[in-house]
C-alpha cells in the first residue's frame, strides 16, 4: 500500500485549498464580459412524462450583446477533459430502446428551451444497474459511470455567442426514474438588500440605493428557510439518512470586492443567515468611473435547484 | 602510555606495526605515472621516477584493546597520498581488516596521517605520489617499560639523557589526558613531547597517548617543562608545565582540530563496489551540503539520475520511474516515507545516520518489490566514546540528540524533533483570514538506537523510530473550496513507526549472517467532509542474509525477505488521476467511490541468491535471482539479475548489468471498487553499462548509460469486462508500456579536510504509452537535462562555505485548450490538449551555505545560514489559470529563502 502517493496528493490538495493560487487574476465573481451565470430547469429533476423548462442567466455588456443561443442535450457525455463530447448518436440512442418520446438532441435556439422526459423508466433503471453497462456501444458504456442518485443524469449543453465571444455551458439534468421519489424544487429568492445606517434597503433593478465607494456594505439575499429542503439522501458516511439540502450563494458584481465570492449553508456547519450575507466594497471612482453598479446573486441547492435575482445600486462619494 | 623514552609502550600487549611498501601503482599528480618504492611491473611509467619515496617517520598505531584482549592480529592495506613535501595528505583503505568493527582500519588510518617520507622525485624535482601501504598489526609479549633517551623535538638538538645509574622505582610525576577541544573525545596515539634545557643543552622526552587519551611521564626533573603536542589535523598545542619535587602534576589538555565535523565521525572503509551504479554519501559529507537547510536526506535529490521534484512534493523520481516505484529502506527495513510534509524535512536526523546508499537501477537481488531505484539509509554504528549530543534550532523546528556509551561494547542514542510552524502561522495569520489554522503543518519524529557487541563476531542492534505529521484547517467559508465540500474542517495526518532488531554474526572471514526483524505501523488519515482516506497498515518484515565464501574466487549470498501486512482501509474519494493525466483539472469531488476493508492480510515472501565470482584478477561477476510472491496478483515471478565489473587498472573499472525487476500494482489499482482486482505485476528490464576512473582515492569520474524497458504497466482503460452482475468497467489494465534511456555522469570529490563536492549530469528521456494508444507520450517527470554542481570548502577559523547550482529542464505539462462552464458545480472545467505535449521553462537555482563553528573547551557552537535561490530566480513550477482558463501565469517556485540554524554540541 503506497502511503507516499496518498500523502503527497493530500498535501497538494491542502496546498491548493490553502494558498488561493492565482490571486492576481480577476475574481470569479467579477463580471466584465460574456458570462453564463446559471442554467435553471423547472422542475430541477423532471419525472417521467414531465417537461423541464430550461433557461439561462446570461450576463454581457451592452456593447457586446448576445447574438445566438443553442440548446442541446446528450444522454452519454464524455470526459470533461474533452469538453463533454456526446458519445452516442441519436440513432444509436433509438436502438437502445429509449422510446419514441425522447426529444431530439437539438433543443432549439431560443432564450428558453423545453426538455420532455420521455425516456422509458425501465430503460433508465436498466442503465443505472451494473448490468446496464453493456447496453450501449462498449466505448460509451465503459467511459460512462452514471451516479443515479436522484435520477439518471443527462447533460444539457448551451452555447451562447456574442460578436466577440463564445461561452459553452453544461449542466446535468437528473431524469427521475420514479415519479414518487427524488422530487426537488428550485429555491426561491425574495430580493437583495443593502444595509445602510442600520437599515436594510432593497436593491432593485432600477438603482434606488446609493452605496459609498471603498466602504464595506453588508448585502443580503432573502431566501426562505424552506428553500433548504429535507430529503432522504446519504450522510457523510454514505449511509441513508434524512438530510437537508446545502445552499450555495454566488455573489456576482460588476466591480468592487466582496468578502466572499460564494457563501454556503451547510446544515450543522454554517448557518443559513451566514450564507445569505456578504460584504461588498464598491470601487473608487478612478477604478470605476460609472455611477451605477449591478449585483447578481445566484442561489443553488445541491440537487440541481437554481434561482437568481439581481439589482443595481448608485455609487456615492468616498467617505 | 608512559614514557621517558621513545614511543613508550605501556600496553599489556603492544602491536608491532610492520609497514611494507607494496609494489603498487604510484601516480605523480598532474604528471605521468611513476612506480612506488617497489615498482609494479604493470606500471609502464614507473621508470620515470628518479627517486622513490622513503619513509622517514613512522607512527605506531594504537592497537585496539578489544583485539589485544582477544589476541587478534590484522592487516590493513592503505592508499596514501604523499605530497611533494613528503607529507601524507590523504589516507584511504584499500583492503580493510578481515574482522570489521574492531578498529584496526581506523587506527591504521590515524597513524598513517603522521607518517613522513622523503619526497619522490622525477628528474630531481619532488613530486606528489600515491602508494599502497600494508599496515600489519601483530602482538608481542608484554615487556617491561624501559626508559630510553630520545631525540628532542623539532628545533632542538637531540641529546639523550643517561638513565639513572642505580635502579630505583619509577615515579610518575606528570600525568595528562589529551582530549579534542569541543567534542571532549580522547585522542589516542598522539605524541606528547616535553622538553627544556638542562645545562644549556636541550633535553626532551616523548610519550604516546593511550586509547583513553592518557599519557604519563616519570622521573621528570623539577622545574618548568615546555609541552608540545602536534597531532595531524590539529592545531599545535603548546604550554608550559611546572613539575614540583615530590608532587605529581595532573593535567587535561584540549587540542583544537583544524576543521571540525560536528559528529563522532568514524573513518570506515567503503564496501567494495559491486553494483553498476551506487552512490554512497557519508554523514560527515551530507551535513555540509548546501541547499538542504541542514537536512540530511534532502541530499538524495542531488544524485545523478534523480529528477528534481516539484516544489513541496517531496517525491523521489529515479531514472524516469514513478515515485512509488522507488523503495526506501532504513537499515534494510522498508519505510513508507523519509520526508515530513512536502519534503520539508527528513524523518531521521543526521546524528543517527552513517550513510545513504542510493541505487538508481540494477540493484542486487536482496532488494525487490521495486522497478525504479533503492534508497537505503544506513543508521549509525554506535561507538560513542563519551556522553555527547547536540541541540539543533532552526526556523522550522528544534531537534535534540544524545548518545551514551555502554561500556566499551555498546552505546545508546536517542533523538527527537518537533516543528513549530503551526505556532508561528497561528501568530501571524490574521483573525479575519478565510482559514483558521488548527495545526499546520506540525511534525515530529523520534529515534532510539542501541548497539551492543558482546564479542567481535556478534553485533546486536535495536532501532525504534517514527514520525508524525498533522495538518488541520478550519475554513470559515467552505464554499470557497468547492460546492461539493460538505464540511469546513480539513485534516490530513500521517504517522508511522518501525522497530528494527538486527543481529549480525561474523565468526570468521568466510561466513556472515545478518538477520533483521522489523515491525511497524503506517497510518494515514485524510478527511474533508465526506471525502476521506483512512489507511492503517501493520507490517512485519523479516530479512535474513547469509554470505559464505566458498573459495577466494567464489562466494555465495542468499536470503529470504518476508513482508506481512494487515490493513484496515476506509476510502471515499473520487477516482485519483493517473500519471499522464492532467493535475489540477477536472476533479469532481461529488463523484466519489467507496471502499471499506477490515483486516486485509497480505503476504509477500521472497527469496534471493547471488553468486560472487572472481574468475580472473579484477573481474567480478554477480549472477543472481530473486523470486517474489505477490498475493494480490497471485504471481511468483523469478527475476534474474546479472552484474559484472572489471577492474582494468587500479584506477579504471568497467561495469555493466542487466536484470528484471517486478512490483505489485498499488492497492487502489487492484481494489474491486476503485480498480481491477485481476491486474498483474508491473515489470521493468534494466540495462546499464559504464566505466569509472578513480585517479585519486577521493576523486571519482563515473559514466553510465542506461535503458529501462517497462511493460505490464497499470494504465487507465475504457474496456468493459463481464462480472457476476454483468458488464462493468475494467478501469485499469496492464496495457501500459514505457521506456527510459539516458546517460549519467558523475565527477565526485569525496570528503577531505578541505573540500567535498560533485558534479552530476543526467541526460535522459522517459516515455510512456498508455493502454490502447498507438503512440508514446512523455512521462510526467521527464527532465532531459539535470545538472547539479555542488561543493563545500573549509576555510580557516572553522568557517565553511558551500554552494549548489542546479540547471534542470522543465517538467512536461498538458496544455489547456479551452474550458466549459459547468452550471451545477459553478465552475469552469478545462479542456486539454495532448498529454504532456508542452514543457515548463528550465529551472536553475543557486544555493549558498555558510557555516561557522566556535570551539569551546567542552562544547561547540555552530551557526549556519543556508540561502536558497540566491539570485531570486522566478522558477516555473507550472501554470496558474484564471477562473475560465483564458489567462495563465507561471506558478513560481520559492523566492530567495534564507534559513538560519544554530546547533550546540557537547
Amino acid at each position: 500500500m503506497t502511503v507516499r502517493k496518498r500523502f503527497s496528493g493530500a498535501v497538494l490538495l491542502a496546498a491548493v485549498f490553502a494558498c488561493g493560487c492565482g490571486a492576481d487574476f480577476d475574481p470569479y465573481n467579477r463580471l466584465g464580459g460574456l458570462r453564463v451565470l446559471a442554467v435553471r430547469s423547472e422542475p430541477p429533476a423532471p419525472a417521467p412524462g414531465e417537461t423541464a423548462k430550461l433557461s439561462a442567466l446570461v450576463y454581457t455588456t451592452d456593447k457586446d450583446p448576445v447574438v445566438s443561443m443553442a440548446w442541446s442535450w446528450c444522454p452519454f457525455a464524455g470526459s470533461a477533459n474533452d469538453g463533454y463530447p456526446c458519445l452516442l448518436t441519436e440513432a444509436e440512442l433509438r436502438t437502445m430502446g429509449a422510446g419514441d418520446m425522447v426529444p431530439a438532441y437539438d433543443l432549439g435556439r431560443e432564450a428558453e428551451a423545453s426538455f420532455l422526459h420521455g425516456v422509458d423508466p425501465q430503460v433508465l433503471k436498466a442503465l443505472c444497474a451494473p448490468a446496464g453497462m453493456g447496453m450501449g456501444p462498449s466505448a460509451i458504456s465503459a467511459a460512462f459511470l452514471p451516479s443515479c442518485d436522484g435520477g439518471f443524469p443527462v447533460t444539457v449543453k448551451l452555447v451562447v455567442k456574442t460578436a466577440k465571444d463564445t461561452v459553452t455551458t453544461v449542466r446535468t439534468l437528473k431524469l427521475r426514474v420514479d415519479p414518487d421519489k427524488d422530487a426537488n424544487a428550485n429555491p426561491t429568492v425574495d430580493g437583495i438588500t443593502a444595509t445602510l445606517a442600520g437599515a436594510e434597503r432593497p436593491v432593485t433593478e432600477t438603482p434606488e440605493v446609493t452605496l459609498p465607494r471603498n466602504v464595506d456594505t453588508v448585502v443580503k439575499v432573502a431566501v426562505p428557510e424552506a428553500a433548504a429542503e429535507r430529503y432522504m439522501g446519504k450522510d457523510d458516511n454514505g449511509q441513508p439518512a434524512m438530510v437537508r439540502e446545502r445552499i450555495f450563494v454566488t455573489w456576482f458584481v460588476e466591480a468592487g470586492e466582496t468578502r466572499s465570492e460564494r457563501t454556503s449553508f451547510i446544515d450543522g456547519v454554517v448557518a443559513l443567515p451566514d450564507a445569505l450575507s456578504n460584504k461588498w466594497k464598491p470601487p473608487l471612482t478612478k477604478q470605476y468611473a460609472r455611477d451605477t453598479l449591478k449585483i447578481i446573486v445566484v442561489v443553488r441547492d445541491d440537487r440541481g435547484g437554481v434561482a437568481w435575482t439581481g439589482g443595481a445600486v448608485r455609487l456615492g462619494a468616498v467617505k | 602510555m608512559s614514557g621517558r623514552g621513545t614511543l613508550a609502550r605501556g600496553a599489556v600487549a603492544v602491536g608491532i606495526c610492520a609497514a611494507t611498501l607494496l609494489p603498487s601503482a604510484v601516480r605523480a599528480q598532474g604528471k605521468a605515472q611513476v612506480p612506488a618504492v617497489a615498482p609494479a611491473p604493470a606500471e609502464v611509467d614507473a621508470a620515470k621516477l628518479s627517486k622513490a619515496p622513503k619513509q622517514t617517520k613512522f607512527v605506531e598505531a594504537e592497537y585496539p584493546q578489544e583485539a589485544v584482549d582477544k589476541g587478534i592480529t590484522a592487516e590493513v592495506v592503505l592508499l596514501l597520498d604523499i605530497s611533494a613535501a613528503g607529507k601524507v595528505t590523504g589516507v584511504g583503505v584499500v583492503e580493510p581488516a578481515t574482522l570489521p568493527g574492531l578498529g584496526f582500519d581506523e587506527a591504521a588510518m590515524v597513524a598513517a596521517q603522521g607518517f613522513e617520507f622523503s619526497p619522490a622525485e622525477i628528474d630531481g624535482k619532488p613530486v606528489a605520489v600515491q602508494l599502497t601501504y600494508r599496515y600489519r598489526f601483530t602482538l608481542k609479549p608484554k615487556a617491561p617499560p624501559a626508559p630510553e633517551p630520545v631525540v628532542a623535538p623539532e628545533g632542538a638538538a637531540a641529546t639523550p639523557i643517561a638513565p639513572p645509574a642505580a635502579p630505583k622505582p619509577q615515579v610518575v610525576n606528570y600525568v595528562g589526558l589529551l582530549r579534542e577541544r569541543g567534542t571532549r573525545l580522547p585522542m589516542p596515539g598522539v605524541l606528547v613531547t616535553v622538553f627544556r634545557e638542562i645545562d644549556a643543552k636541550p633535553v626532551g622526552f616523548e610519550a604516546t597517548t593511550n586509547a583513553d587519551g592518557k599519557f604519563e611521564f616519570y622521573d621528570l626533573l623539577p622545574g618548568e617543562w615546555r609541552v608540545l603536542i602536534e597531532a595531524p589535523g590539529y592545531y599545535p598545542f603548546k604550554t608550559i608545565e611546572g613539575i614540583e619535587a615530590g608532587l605529581a602534576t595532573q593535567v587535561t589538555y584540549y587540542a583544537e582540530r583544524a576543521s571540525y565535523n560536528p559528529f563522532d565521525v568514524r573513518v570506515t572503509a567503503a564496501r567494495p563496489r559491486k553494483e553498476v551504479s551506487r552512490t554512497v554519501l557519508a554523514a560527515k559529507e551530507i551535513d555540509k551540503i548546501p541547499g538542504t537547510a541542514g537536512d540530511p536526506l534532502a541530499v538524495v535529490q542531488n544524485f545523478a539520475g534523480v529528477a528534481r521534484s516539484p516544489l513541496g512534493s517531496g517525491q523521489i523520481v529515479v531514472r524516469g520511474s514513478a515515485p512509488e516505484d522507488t523503495r526506501i529502506f532504513v537499515d534494510g527495513a522498508e519505510v513508507p516515507l523519509i520526508y515530513h510534509f512536502g519534503g520539508l524535512r527528513s524523518v531521521l536526523p543526521i546524528g543517527m545516520l552513517d550513510a545513504i546508499e542510493f541505487y538508481p537501477g540494477n540493484f542486487a537481488p536482496m532488494y525487490g518489490r521495486a522497478t525504479g531505484g533503492i534508497i537505503d539509509v544506513q543508521v549509525k554504528k554506535l561507538e560513542p566514546k563519551k556522553v555527547g549530543g547536540y541541540a539543533d534550532v532552526s526556523l522550522l523546528d528544534t531537534g535534540v540528540f544524545l548518545e551514551v556509551p555502554l561500556g566499551k561494547k555498546g552505546g545508546v542514542a536517542l533523538a527527537a524533533r518537533r516543528s513549530y510552524i503551526d505556532g508561528i502561522l497561528n501568530a501571524v495569520v490574521p483573525s479575519d483570514a478565510p482559514v483558521n489554522i488548527i495545526s499546520a503543518p506540525r511534525y515530529y519524529d523520534y529515534q532510539l538506537l542501541a548497539n551492543y557487541r558482546p564479542a567481535p563476531a556478534h553485533d546486536f542492534r535495536a532501532f525504534l523510530f517514527g514520525a508524525d505529521d498533522s495538518l488541520k484547517l478550519l475554513f470559515k467559508n467552505p464554499a470557497d473550496l468547492d460546492t461539493a465540500v460538505t464540511d469546513n474542517r480539513f485534516s490530513a495526518s500521517t504517522s508511522f513507526y518501525r522497530s528494527l532488531l538486527t543481529y549480525r554474526y561474523i565468526p570468521n572471514e568466510r561466513f556472515e549472517n545478518s538477520v533483521r526483524l522489523s515491525q511497524g505501523r503506517n497510518w494515514f488519515d485524510f478527511k474533508v467532509g465526506k471525502l476521506r482516506f483512512d489507511l492503517n497498515v501493520y507490517s512485519t518484515q523479516l530479512r535474513d542474509n547469509v554470505r559464505y565464501k566458498l573459495a577466494d574466487w567464489i562466494s555465495v549470498s542468499a536470503g529470504v525477505d518476508v513482508l506481512y501486512s494487515k490493513s484496515d482501509v476506509n476510502i471515499q474519494l473520487p477516482r485519483p488521476p493517473k500519471e499522464g493525466e492532467p493535475m489540477g483539472g477536472n476533479f469532481d469531488l461529488s463523484d466519489t467511490l467507496s471502499a471499506k476493508i477490515d483486516n486485509a492480510v497480505f503476504w509477500s515472501p521472497a527469496a534471493f541468491a547471488e553468486l560472487e565470482l572472481r574468475p580472473l584478477a579484477g573481474l567480478l561477476i554477480l549472477p543472481g535471482v530473486r523470486v517474489d510472491h505477490f498475493q494480490r496478483t497471485s504471481q511468483s515471478p523469478a527475476q534474474p539479475r546479472l552484474t559484472a565489473r572489471y577492474q582494468v587498472t587500479p584506477q579504471v573499472a568497467a561495469k555493466g548489468g542487466v536484470g528484471l525487476f517486478v512490483q505489485e500494482p498499488d492497492f487502489e489499482e487492484t481494489d474491486k471498487s476503485f480498480g481491477n482486482p485481476n491486474l498483474k505485476a508491473e515489470r521493468a528490464l534494466h540495462y546499464s553499462a559504464g566505466a569509472e576512473f578513480k585517479p585519486r582515492p577521493h576523486i571519482t569520474l563515473d559514466g553510465t548509460v542506461f535503458y529501462k524497458d517497462m511493460s505490464s504497466l497499470v494504465s487507465r482503460t475504457d474496456t468493459l469486462t463481464t462480472g457476476p452482475m454483468g458488464p462493468r468497467p475494467l478501469v485499469y489494465d496492464n496495457g501500459g508500456t514505457g521506456r527510459v534511456y539516458g546517460l549519467e555522469l558523475l565527477f565526485r570529490h569525496e570528503f577531505t579536510d578541505k573540500f567535498s563536492g560533485w558534479l552530476a549530469y543526467t541526460l535522459s528521456r522517459a516515455e510512456r504509452r498508455d493502454s490502447g494508444e498507438t503512440s508514446s507520450r512523455l512521462f510526467d517527470f521527464d527532465q532531459t537535462h539535470i545538472l547539479t554542481l555542488l561543493g563545500s570548502y573549509s576555510l580557516p577559523r572553522n568557517w565553511l562555505v558551500g554552494g549548489r547550482f542546479r540547471l534542470v529542464s522543465g517538467n512536461p505539462i498538458t496544455p489547456v485548450s479551452g474550458s466549459v462552464f459547468n452550471a451545477l458545480s459553478d465552475r469552469y472545467d478545462p479542456t486539454f490538449g495532448p498529454p504532456n505535449s508542452a514543457r515548463n521553462q528550465p529551472f536553475h537555482q543557486l544555493d549558498l551555505r555558510v557555516d561557522k563553528r566556535w570551539i569551546y573547551q567542552s562544547w561547540i557552537l555552530s551557526v549556519y545560514l543556508d540561502i536558497q535561490n540566491v539570485y531570486n530566480r522566478a522558477n516555473p513550477e507550472g501554470l496558474n489559470y484564471n477562473f475560465d482558463y483564458r489567462k495563465s501565469k507561471v506558478q513560481q517556485g520559492l523566492p530567495i529563502l534564507p534559513i538560519l540554524g544554530v546547533r550546540g554540541e557537547f
